[in-house]
């Protein structure tokens, strides 16, 4: 499995790999939505997208609108990463096109479990050997 | 090198970096306080300290990032205006951050240095309409 991480604080995104390569998921990074678009069209699709909400050149949502106005990208999970926890904001994710959201912080547990809800394995996260 | 202490040291880095940039801002918001570009700016970099801490447990950075942060909205959605005395107690802010940066990189945890009055200080400012 291969995800894409488009995420602006280089912490931040280093800890989301961190908990992705746990779950033996491969990752490509991405600073901001922009640098997102390019790295997704430069591969071939991931089986997952990370993606921050507040980022600097461009946004999470409008990745995440931009991503679902290309229509090969249709069947492609994105999950949101949010300190939004207002429903009127995660409202506004869902709408623009993300399947899931998760709220910042998390961990590595709930990360998984909104991968699992994805329905992407057909079988069980491996258990983390250690936890941030 | 642990992914732990790798993580850290990335957050370090990343948090002066951070630092540097907001104190730039609110210079350059001294000379230009209406300026919603250098505001936004300023909010984004202490957001992004505030963020990470939130992940790596050090409770006493996030909440003095979330005190400036705050004290940054009033002034983002207009109900203050940038004076002498909101810079300084940013500035001080920056100050307060690079110290406990300093002490997490020396030794993995915040320090037991206290910041009370400067987080009233920040809190007070937020009223000062």
């Amino acid at each position: 499995m291969r995800a894409l991480v488009v995420e602006d604080s280089s912490t931040i995104r280093k800890i989301l790999c961190h908990y992705l390569k746990k779950m033996d998921i491969e990752v490509v990074e991405a600073a901001d939505g922009q640098e997102g678009l390019e790295r997704l069209k430069g591969m071939s699709p991931p089986d997952l997208v990370l993606v921050d909400w507040n980022m600097p050149v461009m946004s999470g949502i409008d990745f995440i609108r931009a991503v679902r106005e290309m229509h090969i990208y249709d069947p492609l999970p994105l999950i949101m990463v949010t300190t939004n926890s207002e429903s009127e904001y995660l409202g506004q994710a869902v709408d623009a096109g993300a399947n899931q959201y998760i709220q910042k912080p998390c961990t590595l547990d709930a990360l998984r479990e909104k991968i699992e809800q994805l329905g992407l394995r057909d079988k069980k996260i491996p258990e983390s050997a250690g936890k941030l | 090198m642990s992914e732990m202490s790798d993580i850290v040291i990335e957050f370090v880095h990343e948090g002066n970096d951070k630092a540097n940039q907001l104190e730039h801002h609110l210079i350059d918001l001294e000379k230009d306080p209406r300026s919603q570009e250098l505001l936004a700016e300023a909010f984004r970099a202490l957001h992004t300290i505030k963020g990470a801490t939130s992940f790596l447990g050090f409770s006493k950075l996030g909440a003095l990032a979330h005190t400036g942060e705050s004290l940054l909205a009033r002034l983002r959605n207009g109900a203050l205006l940038m004076n002498q005395e909101i810079a300084s107690a940013l500035l001080s802010l920056v100050d307060a951050i690079r110290a406990i940066l300093s002490e997490i990189a020396a030794t993995g945890n915040e320090g037991s240095a206290d910041y009370a009055v400067l987080t009233s200080t920040l809190t007070q400012l937020q009223k000062s309409a």
